[in-house]
């Protein structure tokens, strides 16, 4: 028995908000050095370690409160003496029992209070609570909850995977060519583009990229969208986001192979020789000679330049031009035929399992936050003491632990109204 | 032309509410009030005409974000000044704005002149939330940070004359205190829901909610200051100069992660 006093000790220490607060701390500073040294801080087993004690924590926080929230909302405890009357913002009235009864019963209903009273009601002495607001006190609670979810969302999102993979304009592509940023591919659909554009507003502003997409299995297709930046497409909890988009010139060598160049912007004649000069040179075929191209905005076509390893153009012209279906003579064996304009989309694709519970903790964060800041509950306690005719009525409102100065004010307003015309009853309010 | 306007109205306010605190006459509190509000008549006419240029809602880029950012301070120090007679709190929290439009003139340059497309990744509603939310809760900031100050200043050590003019010029510690608490929590809820606009918005745009980008780590840094602020205030009953200590430094977390971010950790949010 004696060695269960300090496995409490250190239950107590680790349930405490200080330890809760001294882990969010912690928290914040290796958060800060992630993103100042390395972000292999945020993987590492020792930053998991901190955010599981975290959760651990406001589970035990949250455990520890539930009764009494539980208590404040559905069974709120009548004083059993003044004492019991929350002494913040308090006030005393003197009257007579059955109309104070009656009287704070009505006004405290008129302004949205549950009311709750002594079932006894002996008129020598009587007790009520009346809460307003009463969903405020669970605030703090769903706050704390949401947390502990989001980090279990984020933790069951691990069991999906995410990764990327660039597709032409009319090619099919198994997802298990997915160039796999985590987890693994557990799905056997094939994706297949049915389309790319990269569109634009009148003004000539870019609107977005679109993908129409197809994903579909053995041939037979299961589910076509189209989808572009902001706007995934999903499927059988796998979705499909538009990361980026490529042009290619589909390009032939000497009436031969076929191959696709990469195509950066678009350019004016004028200004083709110099966004050549900047741009990357591709391997063309077996030879030893680099290719450039760039697409031609007005002309239609693109500018192609041959470049030996050396860096020096080959042919007079820096920069051809060909449109689709032309040859280009850039030396001696040395042809180059641009075929035609291809698109190719980039997509990011993802199965979040974790992802609906994230979200469902994310709501309930900001609703327990607005409710914790912005929903408080007030909570009115009265207890009626006889002392002759008239007793004394001792009323206190609770509004938490910073009480806004409208709280006094609602109390100042009771008092009020509990206050018989013309009457002479002693009113006094303590307001903080 | 509204940016200057707005600019040096700032400064003037901020300078009357200097001035107010220097020699104590309630018409300079009074006029450096007008001026702030002024200032905020010209800012909006600021965002209103960048918004009628770009044809959108002008949220899309840092400059944009600082006029936002600025109109969000001042809306929220009109209120507090006006709803609790505080009128040296503008010279606390005024040279904020007019600082932030003095970099945008002098760091940003003439690029701030020009309106830029929208990329795909910024065509998004949630944008407009997560923006939108950012303008309020970060100006609560602002606000409690000029609170704090006064806090501090007024609670200062010291005795005889100089404490004793510092009493006649500010409100009581105690109300400074509880006022910088409550605006902290008005905008504690709004930066929780900065994070989760932006980590759905980031989730449609990248396909991740969270990806420790610097931006999204400092503003969780920023959240878990605050957060530790409230905690400790009203479960630990701090109060008083750790109080005021804290709010300041999750205002210097505010600012370095609009600004420090940016210039310093690259990262997803090139363009804020």
């Amino acid at each position: 028995m004696k060695n269960i006093a300090p496995v409490r000790k250190l239950w107590t220490a680790f349930k405490s908000m200080k330890t809760g607060l001294g882990l969010l701390a912690l928290l914040i500073i290796f958060s800060g050095l992630g993103s100042v040294l390395t972000s292999d801080i945020y993987r590492s087993p020792g930053f998991k370690f901190i955010l599981v004690l975290l959760a651990l924590n406001l589970l035990s926080c949250n455990l520890t409160r539930a009764k009494g929230v539980w208590q404040k909302t559905f069974r709120p405890v009548l004083p059993r003496s003044a004492a019991d009357v929350p002494q913040n913002l308090h006030g005393k009235i003197s009257g007579e029992s059955a109309e104070l009864s009656r009287r704070l019963e009505q006004a405290a209903r008129r302004r949205g209070y549950r009311v709750w009273r002594s079932a006894d009601r002996p008129a020598a002495a009587w007790s009520l609570v009346a809460v307003k607001r009463r969903l405020g006190y669970w605030g703090t609670f769903a706050a704390h909850l949401a947390f502990v979810l989001l980090l279990l969302g984020a933790q069951i999102g691990t069991l999906g995977f995410s990764g990327r993979l660039t597709v032409l304009s009319g090619e099919t592509r198994p997802l298990a060519d997915l160039v796999v940023e985590s987890g693994a591919v557990n799905k056997d659909y094939a994706i297949h583009v049915n389309s790319v554009e990269d569109r634009f507003l009148p003004g000539g502003e870019r609107d977005n990229w679109y993908t129409d997409l197809s994903v579909t299995r053995d041939d037979s297709l299961l589910a076509r969208g189209v989808l572009s930046v902001n706007s995934p497409f999903s499927y059988d909890g796998v979705a499909y986001y538009q990361s980026s988009y490529q042009e290619f010139a589909a390009v032939q060598l000497n009436r031969g192979d076929e191959f696709l160049l990469p195509l950066s912007g678009a350019v004016d004649a004028a200004e083709a020789s110099q966004r050549l000069d900047h741009l990357f040179g591709w391997p063309l075929g077996e030879t030893d000679y680099l290719v450039k191209a760039v697409k031609a905005r007005s002309e239609g076509g693109v500018y192609l330049r041959l470049e030996r390893s050396d860096g020096t153009a080959v042919g007079e012209d820096q920069a051809y031009l060909l449109r689709e279906g032309e040859t280009g003579e850039f030396g001696p064996g040395l042809q180059l035929t641009y075929l035609r304009l291809t698109q190719a989309t980039g997509l990011i694709v993802k199965a979040d399992p974790g992802l609906a519970l994230v979200w469902f903790a994310c709501g309930l964060l900001s609703l327990g936050l607005l409710a914790a800041f912005y929903y408080q509950p007030l909570r009115l306690a009265a207890i009626y003491t006889a002392a002759g005719a008239a007793g004394v009525l001792s009323l206190g409102l609770d509004a938490g632990k910073n009480p806004s100065p409208a709280a006094s004010g609602e109390l100042a307003a009771l008092l009020a109204e509990l206050t018989p015309e013309g009457g002479t009853e002693v009113k006094q309010c303590s307001c903080t | 032309m509204f940016l200057y306007l707005t600019m040096i109205i700032y400064g003037l306010a901020a300078l009357g509410s200097g001035l107010y605190m220097a020699v104590k006459q309630p018409f300079l509190g009074r006029a450096a009030y007008i001026a702030g509000a002024a200032g905020f008549a010209a800012n909006t006419l600021l965002i209103a005409e960048r918004a009628l240029a770009a044809q959108r809602w002008p949220l899309a880029n840092g400059y944009e974000f600082i006029i936002s950012f600025c109109w969000g301070i001042v809306l929220i120090f009109l209120v507090v000044a006006y709803r609790c007679k505080i009128p040296a709190l503008g010279a606390f929290v005024l040279p904020c704005p007019f600082l932030l439009l003095v970099f945008a003139v002098l760091i940003m340059g003439r690029d701030i002149g020009v309106v830029t497309a929208m990329p795909p990744v910024l065509k998004s509603n949630w944008l407009t939330f997560h923006v939108l939310t950012a303008v309020f809760s970060y100006g609560a900031f602002a606000v409690s940070f000029g609170l704090s100050l006064m806090y501090l200043l007024r609670s200062g050590s010291g005795s005889g004359a100089a404490a004793a003019d510092r009493s006649a010029r500010l409100p009581a510690p105690e109300r400074l205190d509880d006022l910088a608490y409550r605006v902290i929590a008005f905008g504690f809820p709004l930066l929780t829901l900065v994070i989760i606009t932006g980590a759905i918005w980031a989730n449609y745009a990248w396909g991740t909610y969270w990806s420790w980008d610097p931006k999204e780590t400092w503003a969780l840094i920023t959240w878990g200051i605050y957060a530790i602020y409230l905690h400790a205030r009203l479960v630990l009953r701090w109060r008083g100069r750790r109080s005021a200590w804290l709010a300041v430094l999750g205002f210097i977390a505010v600012l370095f992660t609009f600004f420090g971010v940016n210039f310093l950790l690259p990262g997803l949010h090139s363009y804020a």
